[in-house]
């Protein structure tokens, strides 16, 4: 907080160059003004005009080189996710932008709030297949909130402007502003230029936060006269910063409430209301009680397919009120009585007018019960395993009884992502970074760089599988330069695990091209003058554990896990809720 | 079919994520257009697609995801009035084919706009059932080409339009909201609005001098006044007319030359209804004074107004003979020129009128003038009339009148200088609408006539010192480009970033209290301009133009959507 107010005090006291100055460097003093501390990046020839100016402001921001630009995009992204505050990175032209795209879709998917800067070949070339030249605008239209191509120094502080408003409003999303360079040397005066109004300059543009209070109304009669309500609380609720509400919420109404991926860590895990993960492999809980509910109150979530099962089978006795800032959500994929524009935690304040406490013992009786066989039939055995094979979810629930539950848990794609959204018990709101959406394998290493520069003072810790750390592992050297002190756990198969169960439920165990012949990686961070060590066995993991969270320097700990560990419960794609399987067994049933 | 309308801002690249809003779905575009709608910067998408009702609501929804859209609507067909326009190029091999197929064309409300020697190029407009029964029944001919423009579909009911749409974007006109005509509801609202100037209207405050009136009672007195005259007007009248043209017009005319009327505006419609057919086209140099088209226009069978405006170069009109010349057809019968010219000032040059007399000639056409600001020309300027040229002075009908020249607008006299065959076609209309012109009103005019040129001299020298004082107070801004005024009484300049002059009119006249009128009401070419009359008293023009100078100042950034 006080470095956000610092920062802002830097921005104001930029006093306006009276001479003409470049397009590169207004870009520069354009982001500074616009409150951006830190740029991730990786220069290239389209984009040297603006690096060159970045030299000249390294008071006032920070730039910090990664080694492949998905990785810029990916801190970018973990950097808005924990901060709130747009995350922005800085590429070159052609192979450069292209890089960023994965990260970019990621971007759009998981809603977060990001502008990428891509340099472009100078306007007079563009079109003639010149060096290093792609059209970015064409091929990220898609996958944007909203893109543009500056041509001339003049537009910048406008379309800068407009680009941030963009991103963090409404549903937050990914822009992409591509600035062809000869705009880059243009020069002008800075004091003439034109800037962004929201008011009057976007007129097709304007998100609607405070909801409609018919709307309310009706979902809080709804509300008070359900018998089996269920909250869904999805990433909307984080966004919208709602940690007070969703807690007045849930407590005053007494109704339980489960996460969806991105909404794991709005509601601390031991809370009396919380009935846990939602989804394929989400806790038992919240996916019996969704099929035998009689409201199910969405709050910025999706109803997306990982969440839903089969979606005629989906909740068929409940009654949806749906809360989104995006009205193209409402209605999309499952009906809802009463749908409400807004933003979440508006929604919340005046929802919370409305709502009366009701006694629903029977059915928090039905959440604790099923809790219960969940412990029993799949939690026991993965964090206190019989084997001696390390199990994923020992080692998860080992760093989060060392860390109180309270640090920045960063996971990459996987099983490991699905045990550590199970088992490290969230104490602290927004605290789970993952790629939901994409689920972008190679997201974990970069994203925890972006979170870990956008709150120091907290514990980063990236949670990866060995397939997903291969495919940014370059980014180790960012660590390296940067003095990071990131952690990173490895949780090591040798298999790209998700794939490998589902080859040996669903494809008769066979393994096509699921086995990895990995590095060693303790040699490889090593190489990076990264200390790491390896654990291969459960009597050194404590000590291992304890170790890397007492350093206070960059550490890879890999930990050689079960080469065939499956994630349970599970249900499986197309399948109802309710037929979740708590065991390979109930395949066969 | 469903039909999905999109408003959205009119930027590059915004028909690009539409489409792929339709192709992530992989639902086929039937047919799309897009065009500039009643709103500047707002473009309009008509999209036509074969999916059911639930799938378009989603795409709706996502539509609006687009940054740049507006608004989004959809309907059935039930729901609208559409059209589209079809080109059918049809085998015709034989002049019998070709009366067949025609014949069918007919049938259907088609037309033949193009034959050549195998094949005949149908443009038929209509509902896409109605093109596609032409289409079938002319099968059998063998139909070569097809090319259609696509359904474009306005909603019966405004209901699904309503809502946040409105209150984003400013109205589409402030004149739609009107009920008379802008040019009069401003002149209402400038007498509603306590303490406004206007420099709307061109009448002078010139009183009609006392010799003239004193001649009018004499002639009452005499009880000359009492019956009617000839038509043509009194002898001694069109005697004193037919010198003063000869004089200061160089106009070799006698007074069977001349024909007395109720004002120059009986003149203007007894001529446009004499000489001219329904169909015949009438160019018309625009910008030009507004009642000329309409006298064209609604007369109905004066002719139908074709327009073409003159080039501004720096607050200069100049007319392009080539564009005039490429603007005569078969049809075209006359061209109007008012000179100098309302509201411009201009004053056509001897190279100009040299030009239009080239092309009447060339074309066989008639020439009509408007001559009505004669005397009132400054900077070094000379009026000539094209009737003097006598290569052209049978085919010229020129149009004079006392009203600005002796102030004399009340009394209502004008006059016809013509070839005395073409006078007398006119003179059928003229017959019918007036009998004659006010015999008192007469009286006045030859006195004022016969006094010479000295009154309206005087009025000249007047206007030349309030036409110094509208280039000090214009010159005090660098928002209105500084026009220059040859002649007539009237300053015609563009004021920077104004696109609509209507709603720049009204809202200087609410906020500044001072009238103008908007240029777009003088044709082409009018747009972003406004006129303003400086025949009024110094004190009143000096203040009006301070107070529209101050307001342009003051609201530097004006365009009504950016």
């Amino acid at each position: 907080m006080n470095k956000a107010k610092s920062e802002k005090r830097k921005a104001k006291k930029l006093e306006v160059r009276t001479k003409p100055i470049t397009g590169a460097d207004l870009v520069v003093r354009t982001l500074i003004r616009l409150g951006v501390d830190t740029v991730f990046g990786y220069p290239g020839g389209a984009i040297m005009p603006v690096y060159d100016s970045l030299l000249d402001y390294t008071d006032k921001i920070n730039h910090i080189l990664v080694r492949h630009e998905q990785g810029a995009g990916h801190a970018a992204e973990g950097y808005a996710r924990v901060s709130g505050k747009p995350g922005v990175c800085m590429v070159t032209s052609g192979p450069g932008a292209t890089n960023l795209v994965t990260a970019v879709a990621d971007a759009m998917m998981d809603s977060v709030p990001m502008v990428c800067l891509t340099g472009q070949v100078p306007a007079q070339v563009v079109g003639t297949d010149a060096f290093q030249e792609t059209d970015v605008i064409g091929v990220t239209a898609p996958i944007t909130k909203w893109n543009f191509q500056i041509t001339s120094a003049e537009e910048i502080p406008f379309v800068l402007e407009k680009a941030f408003y963009i991103a963090v409003s409404g549903r937050p999303g990914p822009v992409v502003i591509d600035i062809t360079k000869n705009a880059q040397f243009e020069e002008v005066e800075e004091d003439k230029l034109q800037h962004f109004d929201p008011k009057k300059d976007s007129p097709s543009y304007q998100p609607i936060y405070e909801p409609n209070k018919r709307q309310i109304k009706l979902a809080g009669e709804l509300i008070n006269n359900s018998e089996r309500p269920l909250a869904l609380i999805g990433h909307g609720v984080i966004i919208s910063g709602a940690q007070k509400e969703i807690l007045e919420f849930l407590e005053k109404a007494n109704i339980p409430g489960a996460c969806t991926l991105h909404g794991l860590s709005a509601v601390p895990v031991d809370h009396p209301c919380y009935a846990g993960f939602l989804g394929m492999h989400g806790n038992y809980a919240p996916n019996m009680m969704t099929q035998e509910a009689d409201l199910l109150i969405a709050l910025g979530m999706r109803f997306d397919d990982r969440v839903t099962g089969k979606l005629e089978k989906y909740a068929p006795n409940a009654k949806v009120i749906h809360i989104d800032i995006d009205p193209a959500e409402l209605n999309k994929n499952v009906k809802a009585e009463v749908p409400i524009v807004a933003d979440v935690r508006h929604a919340l304040q005046a929802l919370l007018k409305h709502i009366k406490r009701r006694e629903r013992k029977e059915w928090f009786e039905k959440m604790r019960k099923y809790w219960k066989i969940e412990e029993e039939k799949v939690i026991k055995s993965q964090i206190s395993p019989a084997q001696d094979s390390i199990k994923m979810a020992e080692v998860v629930r080992r760093i989060s009884e060392l860390t109180e539950g309270k640090a920045t848990i960063v996971a990459d794609v996987g099983q490991h992502q699905m045990i550590a959204a199970r088992y490290y018990q969230f104490k602290r709101f927004n605290s789970f970074i993952s790629s939901g959406g994409m689920g972008t394998m190679g997201f974990g290493i970069p994203a925890a760089i972006g979170a870990k520069v956008a709150r120091p003072k907290e514990e980063a810790i990236a949670i990866v599988g060995d397939g997903g750390a291969q495919m940014t592992i370059q980014e180790l050297g960012t660590i390296a330069q940067e003095r990071l002190p990131v952690k990173i756990v490895v949780l090591n198969n040798n298999f790209l695990g998700m794939v490998r169960q589902w080859q040996e439920l669903f494809f008769e165990r066979r393994y096509s091209f699921t086995y990895l012949l990995n590095p060693d990686f303790v040699k490889l961070a090593d190489s990076y003058g990264i200390k790491a060590k390896r654990v291969k066995e459960r009597k050194d993991l404590d000590k291992a554990l304890e170790e890397m969270v007492k350093t206070n320097e960059p550490y890879l700990l890999e930990v050689v896990v079960e080469k065939e560990d499956n994630v349970f419960p599970m249900v499986p794609s197309g399948w109802p809720l309710d037929k979740v399987l708590l065991s390979p067994e109930g395949l066969k049933s | 079919m469903i039909t999905i309308g999109i408003f959205a801002e009119d930027k590059p690249g915004v028909l690009y994520k539409i489409a792929d809003i339709f192709l992530k779905r992989k639902i086929n575009i039937e047919s799309l257009t897009v065009s500039k709608t009643e709103r500047k910067g707002i473009s309009r998408f008509t999209i036509t697609v074969n999916t059911d009702k639930e799938t378009v609501e989603k795409i709706s929804k996502q539509l609006y995801r687009i940054i740049e859209v507006v608004k989004v609507f959809e309907a059935e067909d039930k729901e609208l009035v559409y059209s589209e326009l079809a080109f059918l190029k049809i085998s015709a091999t034989n002049p019998l084919k070709r009366r067949e197929i025609e014949d069918l064309v007919e049938l259907y409300n088609g037309k033949v706009v193009f034959v050549d020697k195998d094949s005949i190029l149908v443009q038929k407009v209509g509902r896409e059932e109605e093109i596609d029964s032409m289409l079938n029944l002319l099968k059998p001919y063998g139909i070569k080409e097809v090319v259609r423009t696509g359904r474009i579909a306005v909603l019966k009911s405004e209901e699904k339009l309503k809502g946040k749409f409105e209150k984003i974007l400013p109205s589409p006109s402030y004149v739609a909201k009107l009920e008379l005509s802008a040019i009069k509801a401003l002149e209402h609202a400038g007498r509603n609005i306590k303490g406004s100037i206007s420099l709307a209207q061109g009448t002078p405050d010139f009183l009609t001098p006392n010799f003239i009136k004193d001649s009018a009672k004499k002639a009452m007195e005499k009880s000359l006044t009492d019956k009617y005259t000839s038509g043509y007007g009194i002898d001694e009248l069109r005697k004193a007319i037919a010198e003063k043209v000869r004089r200061d017009n160089k106009i070799k005319a006698d007074y069977k030359n001349v024909m007395v009327t109720h004002g120059a505006t009986e003149a203007l419609i007894a001529t446009f209804m004499g000489v001219f057919n329904p169909k015949d086209e009438v160019i018309v140099i625009t910008p030009d004074y507004a009642s000329h088209i309409t006298q064209i226009s609604l007369a109905r069978y004066g002719g139908r107004p074709v327009f073409v405006s003159m080039e501004e170069k720096e607050g200069e009109w100049v007319l392009n003979l080539e564009k005039l010349e490429s603007a005569v057809n078969h049809k075209t019968k006359g061209i109007l020129i008012c000179n100098p010219s309302n509201p411009t000032g201009k004053v056509f040059s001897r190279e100009e009128l040299k030009g239009i007399a080239d092309i009447a000639l060339r074309h066989n056409l008639f020439i009509i003038t408007d001559e009505i600001y004669e005397y009132f020309v400054f900077g070094g300027k000379e009026h000539i009339s094209i009737a003097s040229f006598e290569e052209v002075a049978d085919r010229t009908i020129s149009i004079f009148g006392v009203s600005k020249a002796y102030a004399m607008t009340g009394w209502r006299i004008g006059y016809i200088v013509a070839d005395e065959r073409v006078l007398k076609e006119v003179f059928k209309v003229h017959d019918a609408l007036v009998n004659c012109p006010a015999v008192v009103s007469q009286y006045a005019a030859l006195s004022a006539i016969k006094s010479g040129p000295e009154v309206p001299k005087k009025f000249a020298k007047e206007y030349e010192r309030r036409r110094k004082i509208v280039v000090e107070e214009l010159s005090k801004t660098d928002k209105i480009v500084l026009p220059k005024m040859e002649g007539a009484y009237y300053a015609f300049p563009k004021i920077k970033d104004v696109e609509d002059d209507y709603e720049f009119a009204f809202r200087v006249l609410e906020r500044a209290k001072v009238a103008v009128v908007p240029g777009s009401a003088f044709g082409k070419g009018g747009g972003g301009h406004v006129r303003i009359s400086y025949c009024k008293s110094e004190e009143e023009l000096r203040e009006g133009l301070r107070r529209l100078v101050e307001y342009v100042e003051n609201n530097r950034r004006m365009s009504n959507y950016k």
